[in-house]
């Protein structure tokens, strides 16, 4: 009987120690991950913070994404079905019909890439404080976060006319945002704005970093809200939008580029502060690495043709995007001089390459000078017309505007600064006030001024859709189109040469809200009219 | 940890005492026969010299010789299910010896959670299958070795890659999302079922087998808990079913070495019906005006399916040897699989050793066991998997054009100039994918027996496992060659420790019995892996794996991670009561603790309730002398499913390189919240109740088993959008709304229609139906949860299947093919559907759940011969053929091949058209296969008394299948989830299963 009860002691002895190395609280402890507490004591990390809102800029220069959104969906640019390439589930005919569904691929992932960057830009905005006894870094931090967030909702109600809002310093992600109607976040983006446009870099200054939003880059966003502001809140607000592109167009920071071509260069980030540097806002872009951006922002692949390899680096071109023949015929076959207008076709780069810059179309060789055919074998030339649906390979007008290295890096990836707003814009919009304002005389100077820089006929008089058209010429392909064209009252018409015999209806300015947005709004966040 | 002698030592001592044995007694030889009292042969009935070391077991037909020390020797006689006898030798050299069945025969012991039960006392629904219930075929995994078994178990293979993984689901399809699969203990070790598999070229090439590391032959016994009254001692992770795999051990008082081997043959058992190279250039002359010397006919006539498949030969080898004395017991075993795929290339060789011992310590007060498996595999795989435009091996050997020749003047593989048509010889020459993954699993436990009726058992298990991936695309690859090759290492490393206390309480009151469990148990799992990629490389002489920092430096790219470690904390315990062994009470609770759940929710608890009651122990029932057994049995309990990532307690930020930003060209990397706070999130529920009805008459020749079930899910997970500007785009939470619905019911019969001496057949049926459907899970009955990718061109972001209210899981939902159309665009009715404004409706057309399943089991003996044959079939499934789809007659204006069938169609072909997701597509997918037949030869060796038994046979695996199916075979499942949820039955180019003969032979010595 004692020797059983040592048994047990030892047992329970062993058990208990066993108990107390195996008892746990369950707290997760995680190895390959930080808290916010650790970014935070490290002030090296700064630039870090502003990183993920700023970085997320890049992404949107794509096909799929706010630059298609602009793009397909305007009358500048299209992306025919081409046998069975190009269908995918319908989205770029939807594009082009007006005819998108809540469950729009480009339309959700949009709305969803949108509402990640203000989410980005409010998680640097809550580390940062709301202190005003900082030092003026991180002021510029903070406002170039804000100036983000700001640009965010912009683009947000411009397409689909409300913007999700949170308060930055609230962590609980479970009850839905406020959503702001287009004219509550239109005033909250201008105060906003106005109260931190100060606190922003100046190009000029010694410790502005290119590819961070500069103070013009504020003073532009002000504008175009203005500009848009009819669109947005049904009121007109030229003065107000006057103010601000005066800012920036006063002081002779910039001018006209004498290369226009010479903008989008895949080493355009030299340009920087040269004679002839439009750049107002640039998203910068580098080839070294892949930012997940890889075969999304591709100016390359997405036009040309499969048989197209360019200087032989680009093994299949994808065969996509056209310059639709509606648009060619009312931009440039009427209005401008197709032979002297240098932003029609440029060939400095078609020795090496063996496509222009601006607009391809006839036949097309290869470097060899060897005349290239379809995949059926029939003469590759590049038809002005284009169905939407059931193209073959060789319709259509292609376009390239910022070309690729002689000797790619990486053919998935791009070098070129994408310019989100530029100095000719600016004027155009000016131009465009002027005519509002019914100064006519002033905004022919402006046009005339830019066309004369481009080798364009001067224009004898003008007319307000004169300034769309000239928008056309200019910034094409540049992601401003479909925002223009509603601005002028074109977005719907009919597009009679490329498969829209129909005018689409009034509700097609506004894209549908994604239904997994609105299911998960649980009723706070209604459709917008028409679907 | 225990100290303990290793097993091998003990084996060595165990040698050695029996050759001391043999070599100083007083020999005589004992020869006799051992039969049951209705007159059979008991084939391995243990004969053992009572209170010595010294036995045998008798051979298949009941024979045994045994050497005995001396004339006062006393033989004990013993065989499970029948009561042991005793005779003392007393001068006799030959001892008959006629057994008496136990009474109890149906007291077969069941394996149940953390314990075992008498089969008569189980009050839960639970399956038992034993070895010689297996199925008997090749290379099998476990899973394999009970597919179309056990009634409510509905097993699935992959495809028929060596070492594929297979879907098991247990009672329906209780859940949207993707972790589905049952829970496995092996030896009391709870599995991590965390993919060991690191992905490869094909992303969506599945994974391979989580159980492949296990050797078949070392199963004793597979355990399936089906209902929660049985499962709900697993908890949160017992909703999917527990599979409880037990390995052999070692038998008292005898000696066996065992040797099999086989030899299996395999082949595909039907090729696809492509067109030949005559009648594609006919059909492309006729039906779209090409002319016979157009550029695409490059005058070959190529048969790529021969091209690529062979006739692939496998052999295993096994060993084991194993015995043990009153007071240990050992098993050692070790197994060589080599086996060929049926695609060229592709092979598997596996080696599995297994040590086992137990040992009574201190006069029965303590009782050690330890088990220790170790695994290495090899796969070699060849790149076969639903994949993008440009194709698969085995989707480019079914659409590249016939007239192309397999290889040029050079003998090598013939690739055109253009880099998207791929030579599927090619890619078989010039790909190298070879995954090793080693893997060791390690159990030990101490049995304290306190007092008579108490005891506490203390349960330690690791399990490791590490693979490596390797793989090299040769530059020498027409779509390569831009790039120069490119090669990637993968490795996962999975740990995963487990400790339990487990306490026993056993005790006899009269008329009462009372048993109580109670337990803790704790269970950490870590994950972790890396990897790295190269590309463009200067040679391909040196395999590229073996020179990654050769390549290019700006292709090469690495990764590494390690989740977050999970932890598991449980409190368990179970109530047994067994008044007059009539009525049963089970009662089962277990409070589990996860540091996956939310803080709000690091604990459930679940319950459960069962009672039985043995009518057949009634005197009215006895008095009727028809029953043999008649069982009510009713459950219910609630068990859960925690199928979550890590990390949902607090934020956490992670540098992204995808939130790089650059500023004056240098890029600085963002931090990114990786995950929100998910203070509630918690484990799916399930509530189930079971009622059933174990039945045995005719003395128990017949027997049969009913069950009904009816399976409730609530709080169901799933990825659901956040609220907007949340930092993550989606998020896992549980449903506060919906429920899954499973009824069922399940029948297994078991006849032996005859039981003479010499001819014995016995039957075994089991069949099984479940509806199943999903209610109001969506707030809109309109509204759905799409899955089932579909991939082909133009495709992307393309489904089959859908969840909605009211309907099945997995259910199919596409537009109706209606007709092609008269002026060769598709007008608004589908042939390819145009869903651009959503004006095309879908229909729900079936789902990929069959409306029932069964399995018929026929083994015959007559004399020395035995045969038996097993059918399985699968009824009312619908299946996506998507290789169809692949295959469609529009790949003619692509200069690719199709299938016959469909270029046979009566629809016009043009230029324009494209393929859409319809239910042209759609096939039944009912199917009935002699899954296995086998037949076998025991040799007369009696005269050879060093060899026990010695058989022979053969034996034929997947033999014939009667099916409408039209794809290689209708027993397939593809990856095609989608935002981690499930899809079931989408075939999309899957590795064909083959058709197989085997040739073994097993000798005990």
């Amino acid at each position: 009987m004692k020797k059983k009860i040592i048994y047990l002691g030892f047992a329970a002895l062993f058990l208990s120690g066993l108990f107390l190395y195996s008892c746990t609280d369950l707290e997760e402890t995680p190895i390959d991950k930080v808290t916010s507490e650790t970014l935070i004591s490290d002030p090296d990390l700064l630039p870090n913070l502003i990183a993920p809102a700023l970085g997320l800029l890049k992404t949107y220069w794509e096909r799929e994404l706010l630059w298609g959104i602009q793009e397909a969906t305007s009358d500048e640019l299209c992306y025919p079905t081409r046998g069975t390439d190009w269908f995918d589930g319908g989205v770029w005919q939807q594009d082009w019909l007006h005819t998108w569904t809540p469950t729009h691929r480009d339309v959700v992932h949009t709305w969803n890439q949108l509402n990640t960057s203000i989410a980005a830009a409010n998680f640097g905005i809550s580390v940062l404080g709301t202190d005003e006894n900082v030092t003026d870094e991180v002021k510029g931090y903070r406002s170039m976060l804000k100036f983000l967030r700001a640009y965010y909702m912009y683009c947000l109600i411009d397409l689909y006319g409300v913007s999700p809002f949170r308060d930055p310093y609230s962590t609980d992600y479970t009850t839905a945002p406020v959503f702001l109607s287009r004219e509550q976040a239109f005033y909250f983006v201008v105060t906003d704005l106005k109260s931190i446009i100060d606190d922003m870099p100046e190009r000029t200054d010694i410790d502005y970093a290119y590819g961070t939003p500069s103070r013009d880059a504020g003073l532009m966003l002000l504008a175009k809200m203005y500009i848009n502001k009819e669109v947005f809140v049904g009121q007109t607000a030229w003065d107000s939008c006057l103010i601000y592109l005066n800012q920036i167009i006063d002081p002779g920071r910039y001018e006209l580029a004498d290369n226009y071509f010479g903008m989008f260069g895949p080493d355009n980030h030299l340009n920087f502060l040269q004679p002839g540097d439009e750049a107002i806002f640039v998203s910068e872009m580098d080839d070294d690495r892949d930012y997940g951006i890889d075969t999304r922002v591709q100016w390359v692949n997405q036009t040309f043709h499969y048989n197209q390899h360019l200087m032989g680096d680009y093994a299949k071109p994808w065969n996509g995007c056209v310059a639709p023949e509606g648009y060619l015929n009312e931009c440039w076959f009427n209005g401008t001089d197709t032979a002297t207008d240098v932003r029609w076709v440029d060939s400095t780069i078609y020795p090496v390459m063996a496509v222009v810059n601006g607009f391809n179309y006839g036949q097309q060789y290869n470097i060899y000078d060897t005349a290239l055919s379809t995949r059926d074998g029939d003469p590759l030339i590049f038809s002005f017309d284009c169905p939407l649906d059931g193209a073959g390979e060789e319709k259509g007008v292609r376009v390239l505007k910022y070309h690729p290295r002689n000797k790619p890096v990486n053919v998935d990836r791009t070098p070129n600064d994408y310019i989100i707003w530029r100095y000719a814009d600016a004027l155009l919009m000016k131009a465009e006030c002027l005519a509002h304002q019914s100064d006519l005389g002033g905004a022919l100077v402006l046009v005339n001024q830019l066309r004369e820089k481009r080798k364009a006929p001067a224009l004898e008089s003008i007319e307000l859709l004169d300034v769309l058209r000239e928008r056309g010429r200019e910034l094409y392909w540049e992601g401003h189109r479909r925002q223009d064209m509603i601005r002028f009252g074109t977005f719907l018409l009919p597009r009679p040469l490329t498969g829209k015999p129909d005018p689409s209806p009034e509700t097609a300015k506004l894209l549908p809200i994604p239904q997994t947005a609105i299911e998960a709004a649980e009723g706070a966040l209604k459709q917008n009219p028409g679907y | 940890m225990n100290k303990k002698r290793k097993p091998g030592k003990i084996v060595l001592i165990l040698l050695f005492c029996l050759l001391q044995i043999a070599a100083y007694a007083q020999e005589k030889t004992i020869t006799g026969q051992v039969t049951s009292s209705t007159g059979e042969e008991l084939p391995g009935a243990s004969v053992v010299v009572k209170g010595t070391l010294t036995g045998t077991t008798t051979d298949v037909f009941g024979n045994y010789t045994l050497t005995v020390p001396d004339e006062n020797a006393v033989l004990v006689f013993s065989f499970i299910g029948y009561t042991s006898k005793e005779q003392p030798v007393a001068g006799m050299t030959t001892i008959n010896m006629t057994l008496e069945e136990d009474v109890m025969k149906l007291e077969e012991v069941v394996v149940v959670g953390y314990g075992v039960s008498k089969k008569s006392d189980l009050t839960g629904a639970v399956s038992s299958l034993k070895e010689e219930d297996f199925n008997q075929i090749s290379a099998a995994t476990p899973e394999q070795l009970i597919q179309g078994r056990i009634p409510g178990v509905q097993i699935t293979q992959n495809n028929g890659e060596p070492g594929s993984g297979s879907q098991i689901r247990i009672r329906g399809a209780s859940t949207i999302r993707s972790g589905q699969q049952p829970l496995y203990v092996i030896d009391g070790v709870p599995l991590d079922t965390k993919t060991s598999s690191p992905e490869g070229v094909i992303k969506d090439s599945p994974a391979t087998n989580p159980l492949n590391f296990l050797n078949a032959n070392d199963i004793e016994a597979i355990d399936i808990l089906k209902d929660a009254s049985a499962t709900a001692i697993y908890g949160s992770r017992g909703a999917n079913g527990v599979v409880l795999i037990t390995t052999k051990k070692g038998k008292e008082g005898v000696v066996n070495l065992e040797y099999s081997t086989y030899l299996s043959i395999s082949k595909l058992p039907k090729k696809l019906d492509v067109l030949t190279a005559e009648e594609w250039l006919k059909v492309r002359m006729d039906t779209l005006d090409y002319a016979l010397d157009d550029e695409n006919h490059f005058g070959a006539s190529t048969d790529w399916q021969d091209e690529v498949f062979r006739t692939a030969l496998s052999h295993s080898h096994n060993l084991s040897l194993s015995g043990g004395s009153e007071v240990n017991t050992y098993r050692i075993s070790f197994n060589y699989l080599d086996q060929e795929g049926i695609i060229k290339k592709s092979s598997m060789d596996k080696y599995v050793g297994r040590v086992n011992m137990t040992q009574k310590v201190f006069k029965d007060v303590l009782f050690v066991e330890a088990n220790l498996t170790a695994s290495q595999t090899k796969e070699n795989r060849v790149p076969v998997g639903s994949s993008g435009f440009e194709g698969d091996l085995l989707l480019n050997a079914l659409r590249t054009n016939p007239t192309w020749p397999a290889y040029d003047s050079a003998g090598l593989p013939y690739q055109s100039v253009t880099a998207d048509v791929r030579n599927p010889v090619a890619m078989l020459e010039y790909v190298k994918d070879l995954t090793r993954t080693t893997r060791v699993l390690g159990g030990a436990s101490a049995t304290v027996k306190i007092l008579s009726s108490l005891n506490y058992k203390l349960n330690l298990g690791i399990d490791y496992t590490n693979a490596i991936r390797k793989n090299s695309q040769s530059q020498r690859l027409s779509y390569m060659s831009a790039q120069k090759g490119q090669a990637n290492i993968r490795t996962i490393e999975l740990q995963n420790f487990v400790i339990e206390h487990i306490v026993n309480f056993n005790k006899t009151y009269g008329e009462h019995n009372l048993g109580v469990m109670a337990g803790y148990s704790y269970q950490k799992i870590s994950h972790s892996g890396f990897g790295q990629e190269s590309g463009y490389f200067t040679t391909d002489k040196i395999d590229y794996v073996n020179q990654m920092k050769e390549g290019d430096p700006d292709y090469w790219d690495q990764y590494s991670y390690a989740d977050t470690p999970e932890e598991l904390q449980s409190f368990f315990g179970r109530i047994n009561y067994n008044l007059m062994d009539k009525y049963l009470i089970t009662a089962t609770i277990r409070r589990d603790g996860s540091s996956k759940f939310g803080s709000n929710t690091k604990y459930g608890n679940f319950p459960s309730f069962a009672f039985a009651w043995r009518l057949s122990q009634e005197k009215l029932i006895q008095d009727l002398n028809v029953f043999s057994n008649l069982k009510l049995r009713i459950g219910w309990g609630k068990t859960g499913n925690s199928e979550i990532g890590t990390d949902n307690s607090t934020f956490l930020l992670k540098p992204d390189p995808s939130a790089t930003a650059l500023m004056n060209h240098v890029p600085y990397t963002g931090f990114k919240i990786d995950k929100t706070p998910q203070p509630d999130l918690h484990w799916e529920t399930t509530t189930s109740t079971n009622l059933g009805i174990d039945i045995g008459v005719l003395k128990g020749r017949l027997s049969g088993t009913i069950d009904l079930f009816r399976k409730k899910t609530t709080d169901m997970l799933l990825e659901q959008p956040t609220q907007a500007l949340s930092p993550t785009g989606s998020f896992v939470s549980n449903l506060d709304r919906g429920y899954v619905l499973n009824d069922g019911i399940e029948l297994g019969l078991d006849a032996i229609v005859v039981d003479k001496s010499n001819f014995f057949w016995n039957v075994n049926f089991n069949f099984t139906a479940i509806k199943n459907r999903a209610k109001d899970i969506l707030e809109h009955d309109e509204s759905v949860i799409s899955t089932g990718k579909v991939t082909g061109q133009g495709l992307t972001g393309a489904y089959a299947q859908a969840y909605a209210n009211n309907q099945p899981m997995a259910s199919f939902y596409l537009v109706e093919f209606d007709s092609i159309g008269t002026t060769g665009r598709f007008r608004n009715r589908v042939y390819y559907v145009r869903n651009i404004s959503g004006g095309d409706s879908l229909i729900f057309a079936g789902t990929a759940l069959p409306k029932f399943t069964w399995g018929l089991n026929n083994s015959f003996r007559y004399k020395n011969f035995d045969l038996s044959f097993f059918i399985d079939a699968v009824y009312g499934n619908k299946i996506f053929n998507n290789t169809a789809l692949l295959l469609e007659k529009t790949n003619l204006l692509q200069a690719k091949n199709a299938l016959k069938d469909y270029v046979a169609d009566d629809f016009p072909l043009a230029t324009t058209f494209t393929t859409r997701v319809s239910d042209r597509y759609l096939e039944d997918g009912s199917y009935i296969r002699l899954s296995s037949a086998t037949l076998g030869y025991n040799l007369n060796i009696s005269k050879i008394n060093w060899i026990k038994s010695l058989r022979l046979y053969v034996s034929g695996s997947n033999l014939f299948v009667i099916t409408k199916y039209s794809g290689y075979d209708p027993d397939v499942s593809s990856p095609a989830d989608m935002n981690e949820v499930r899809s079931l039955g989408i075939d999309n180019i899957n590795y064909p299963k083959a058709r197989t003969v085997l040739f073994g032979l097993n000798v005990t010595f």
